[in-house]
């Protein structure tokens, strides 16, 4: 295969340059390694910075951000809820940091209105009411899973080839240039080689990995950061306690649920992080600072990502929240005498756009020609959601009734159809109809792969029934073999257990209880033919 | 509170499985989506436009059968209320949410306005105002049993009642009204009538929350001075004594409200006691019959047994046999509305079928709207509980059964 640009790393970073450099009408194949959001971009907070929080330490990230956050509530709508944020400030915390704070917004650019606190008291009743200054800031929720869809999505429609479970595994050089790229699949484990006039180096958190393919070193320092999913959403408005940035002092809205967060450890390696219980419950006790009875609230997951801060200094310097989350994009002739390689490093998902850009210009100088970015004026789109097409003929009186229950009457030429669009999920209202439009962008996905696309199983039962309702589903219409079904369900409840295992207390305990005794000893999961394949 | 609610569900998914709407009509996802997960979903982003909440007929049978506790019937209220927060609400739920007033107007026309009711022409008109063609509305009575009583001599008594008649009672059947009275009185007791308004459910039910808090209070204020003073709280009807009880405290959600609903019995429950206790007077006249018992899911959902049965059991000569067929399917103005209709009367097939097979006398129930359904279903004659009572007692008299005769004058 052959192309003009590689991308490595199908992340908001690298799924965003191929939406770029689809636009600039540049040929671009992007490679992941695993399904689109493997890596940070969907374990992160969802939150689409104004830039407050950094206001203070970090003031090129805060205008970096601000700028985006504006840019993004325009192009990328779909996957934004403009909730809307508050800086609350507690009696407790330091009483100099709201001055500091509000005067480093005005340099940087960011609009902040000082409010009653009462309105976000009755706003968000389960605030502490011990807060004495409320201020409201532009902040958003970004729907990371709908982002790159939406982003994977338009670059198709502008020609980018796209590849998911297709691993760089090596670098291929050629006279002081890197040339390409071998690659792996990761279900059939062919490898191939993907030629390239530049290669742009996107894989987050594996930057490191990436670079020495080609025997450069980029020092990365891998931070871990932590979150707490609860059941429902204990506020409409993306919640930030002002103060020094620290742990667990923003909740987020997201979709159904609320997610507090974060951390920040250090880590060795980007794959597979874990929250550790010890961090879960520093969480909950420093979020019961802002939210009293945070206790109460059931939280029916947990998981971690990996920052891939960009670290120049390679450990001399500073750590974790100390270092700027700003971008940096490498070009390894330059830096390092090794034409062909670029890398981009740093950042937040919020300024991906911005970093998308700034790589672009760089790509379009070193292939000589002259195209600008049109990402800021050019609106993302998600593919419309087709009803699935089951039909059963309807006697008598047929009428439209519930799009809930998917059920959708239909009349066509005298006769009335019902559309058998049943719901799969209820915790997330996914029908049938949602999963087979799904399976028609990924065609060799799974089920969690379905599940990104959808939202299946991220509920309060974390799968405890979608998991083998979809399953038998699929396998019903034909798409799937039972041996298949079986080895995806299996995958789909192994995955789902990963995350509510850590917050196993309360009624997520009982509910964990529930979903082994539906899948251990009502279905014997673990024996379930699965064709030889082992899970 | 509605926070912590949404939590405790475990999805088991139970719930659907006791719903009788769902049992007959598969457009209804059932409970466990309108409740819980309709909750948390109308808080998110994409609030699903949909009308499963029109399907709920707020008979609380979920409830009942959910393991973990979850208020499922309060929760699929608020989200009704919540969805008709955006969006107007039908006009034949405005009508039901007051169906006091609706009695008011009609009572005052009445025997007109149920002539009217039932006329050719008047049909397209209720079809429009969303309420089903298919069934006889309730006739009103020219003289509400308030009026009625209003009227009557006080009969001072050492113990002191204080009687929510609830609208049905007043309205359409005061007949049970006058029954409960002279029960009440027969067994020593003061019966008062305070000013009052319609409990507030058929409002709730129809997604007027704010509505029904309005009654809530009104009847706050009148009654919970009496049960200062020592009285307790009756009312023949068990939907209205459910409201008291469950309802009230949590749409008023203070102290008075809960104290009120301590001292709230559902008629069949207090004379039980009284029997409990060694005080229900228990000179019954024979009364041959068999009677085939429907329990009502508003009595079922207070979690107190059936206690008109035990109540009626003491009857000499009265054969009753439970029906155990659930739910009839009307559930207060639930069967009255256009498009319900069928639903209504497929959920009371099972009741109909069972009274068909015991071929009863009568049927007896103490829930004004079951009766009617359950007439309707299978033309079968369907009595309240306190006509037996009182017809027992005055049988012990035959002349004139006093006291009892007296107080149906
Ligand atoms: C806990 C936490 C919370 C955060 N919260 C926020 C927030 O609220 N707002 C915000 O703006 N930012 C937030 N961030 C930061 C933000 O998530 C990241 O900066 C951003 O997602 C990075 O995107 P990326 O595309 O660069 O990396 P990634 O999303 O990690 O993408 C890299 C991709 O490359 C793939 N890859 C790696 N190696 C290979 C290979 N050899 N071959 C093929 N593919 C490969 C990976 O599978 C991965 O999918 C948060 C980060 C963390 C950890
Ligand atoms: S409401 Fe109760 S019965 Fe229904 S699914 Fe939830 S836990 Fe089960
Ligand atoms: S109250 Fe009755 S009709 Fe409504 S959901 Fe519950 S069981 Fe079904």
């Amino acid at each position: 295969m052959e192309t003009e640009v590689l991308i490595i790393g199908g992340g908001a970073t690298g799924l965003g340059l191929a939406w770029d450099l689809a636009l600039r009408g540049i040929n671009t194949v992007l490679i992941e390694q695993g399904d689109f959001g493997h890596g940070t971009s969907t374990r992160f907070h969802g939150l689409l910075h104004s830039g407050g929080r950094y206001a203070v330490k970090d003031p090129v990230s805060a205008q970096e951000c601000i700028q985006e956050n504006m840019t993004l509530k325009r192009v990328a709508a779909p996957c934004i809820e403009d909730t809307g944020g508050w800086f609350v400030h507690l009696s407790t915390d330091d009483p100099d940091y709201p001055g500091r704070w509000v005067t480093a917004c005005r340099k940087t650019g960011i609009p902040v209105q000082e409010r009653p606190v009462q309105e976000v008291l009755d706003l968000v009743p389960a605030l502490n009411p011990a807060i004495d200054q409320a201020f409201f800031v532009p902040d958003a929720a970004i729907n990371g899973f709908r982002l790159l869809h939406a982003l994977a999505y338009s670059a198709r429609q502008r020609g980018a080839r796209l590849m998911t479970y297709t691993r760089a595994v090596s670098l291929v050089q050629k006279g002081g240039r890197v040339v390409g790229a071998v690659t792996e699949d990761q279900r059939s484990g062919q490898r191939q080689e993907i030629r390239a006039s530049l290669i742009v180096n996107t894989p987050g958190p594996w930057a490191a990995e990436v670079a020495a393919m080609a025997g450069i070193r980029v020092g990365m320092r891998l931070d871990k950061g932590s979150l707490l999913i609860f059941n429902h959403r204990l506020s409409g408005q993306v919640i930030n306690r002002l103060r020094s940035p620290g742990d667990a002092d923003i909740l987020v809205p997201a979709g159904t649920v609320s997610i507090l967060g974060t951390t920040s450890v250090p880590v060795e390696s980007p794959d597979n992080p874990t929250p550790s219980a010890g961090e879960l419950l520093h969480m909950l006790a420093l979020g019961e600072e802002l939210f009293p009875h945070l206790h109460d609230y059931r939280v029916i997951r947990a998981f971690a990502g990996v920052r891939p801060l960009y670290d120049p200094a390679e450990g001399q310097g500073s750590a974790g929240r100390e270092v700027s989350r700003t971008f940096s994009l490498l070009d390894h002739a330059v830096r390092d005498g090794l034409e062909g390689l670029v890398s981009v490093v740093g950042g937040k998902l919020t300024t991906f756009r911005l970093m998308a850009e700034k790589t672009g210009d760089l790509v379009v100088q070193k292939l000589g020609v002259g195209a600008s970015s049109k990402t800021a004026i050019t609106p993302l789109s998600l593919p419309e959601r087709r009803p699935v097409s089951v039909f059963m003929p309807v006697r008598g009186r047929g009428d439209i009734k519930s799009q809930a229950s998917g059920m959708r009457d239909v009349k066509e030429s005298n006769q009335t159809y019902r559309l058998l669009d049943n719901v799969i999920c209820e915790c997330e209202a996914v029908t049938l109809g949602d999963l087979h439009a799904a399976l028609a962008e990924a065609p060799d996905g799974d089920l969690n792969d379905l599940r990104r696309r959808t939202r299946l199983g991220m509920g309060t039962c974390q799968g405890s029934f979608c998991s083998f309702r979809s399953a038998a589903a699929l396998c019903q219409s034909g798409k799937f073999s039972v041996e298949r079904a079986n080895v995806m369900l299996q995958q789909l409840v192994q995955e789902r257990w990963k995350g509510v295992r850590p917050v196993l207390w309360g009624e997520q305990l009982r509910e964990a209880e529930f979903m082994q005794a539906i899948y251990k000893r009502l279905l014997n999961l673990a024996r379930l033919d699965a064709g030889g394949e082992r899970v | 509170m509605v926070g912590n609610a949404l939590d405790q569900c475990l999805k088991c998914t139970i719930c659907n499985t006791a719903c009788p709407v769902a049992g007959v009509d598969p457009s209804f996802p059932g409970p466990k989506y309108a409740g819980p997960e309709l909750g948390r979903l109308i808080r998110g982003p994409e609030p699903p436009a949909d009308n499963v909440l029109d399907y709920c007929s707020n008979c609380r049978s979920c409830e009942l059968a959910c393991p973990s506790g979850v208020p499922i019937t309060s929760l699929i209220r608020a989200n009704k209320a919540a969805a008709y927060r955006h969006k107007r609400m039908p006009l034949a739920n405005r009508l039901f949410a007051r169906v006091d007033q609706l009695g008011r107007v009609a009572a005052v026309a009445a025997p007109l306005s149920n002539a009217v009711a039932r006329a050719w022409w008047a049909q397209p008109v209720l079809a429009r105002l969303g309420i089903s063609t298919g069934r006889p509305l309730p006739a009103y009575h020219r003289q509400t049993f308030r009026a009625w009583f209003s009227r009557r001599p006080v009969r001072p008594a050492p113990k002191r009642i204080a009687y929510f008649v609830g609208c049905y009672a007043n309205y359409n059947d005061p007949d049970v009204a006058k029954a409960t009275v002279a029960v009440l009185e027969h067994n020593g007791y003061q019966v008062l009538v305070p000013e009052q308004r319609c409990c507030g459910l058929p409002a709730l039910a129809n997604g007027d929350e704010d509505q029904a808090r309005k009654n809530a209070v009104f009847n706050l204020g009148q009654f919970l001075p009496l049960v200062e003073q020592g009285y307790e709280i009756v009312t023949a009807c068990p939907s209205c004594a459910l409201t008291l009880k469950r309802d009230y405290p949590e749409l008023l959600d203070n102290p008075e409200a809960a104290e009120l609903s301590r001292h709230v019995w559902e008629l069949g429950e207090f004379l039980r006691r009284l029997a409990e206790e060694g005080e229900l007077q228990s000179d019954f006249g024979k009364v041959p019959g068999r009677l085939a018992y429907h329990l009502p899911c508003h009595t079922r959902s207070q979690g107190m047994g059936e206690p008109w049965t035990d109540v009626l059991g003491q009857v000499p000569g009265l054969k009753v046999e439970a029906l155990d067929a659930g739910c009839c399917g009307l559930s207060g103005t639930y069967g009255f509305k256009a498009g319900h209709y069928e639903t209504s009367m497929a959920v009371g097939q099972r009741v109909f079928e069972a009274v068909n097979s015991v071929r009863p006398d009568a049927v007896v129930t103490e829930c004004g709207t079951c009766a009617m359904q359950i007439n309707h279903g299978t033309g079968v004659k369907v009595v309240h509980p306190a006509i037996l009572l009182r017809e027992a007692y005055s049988r012990r008299w035959p002349r004139g059964g006093e006291d009892a005769i007296r107080a149906s004058e």
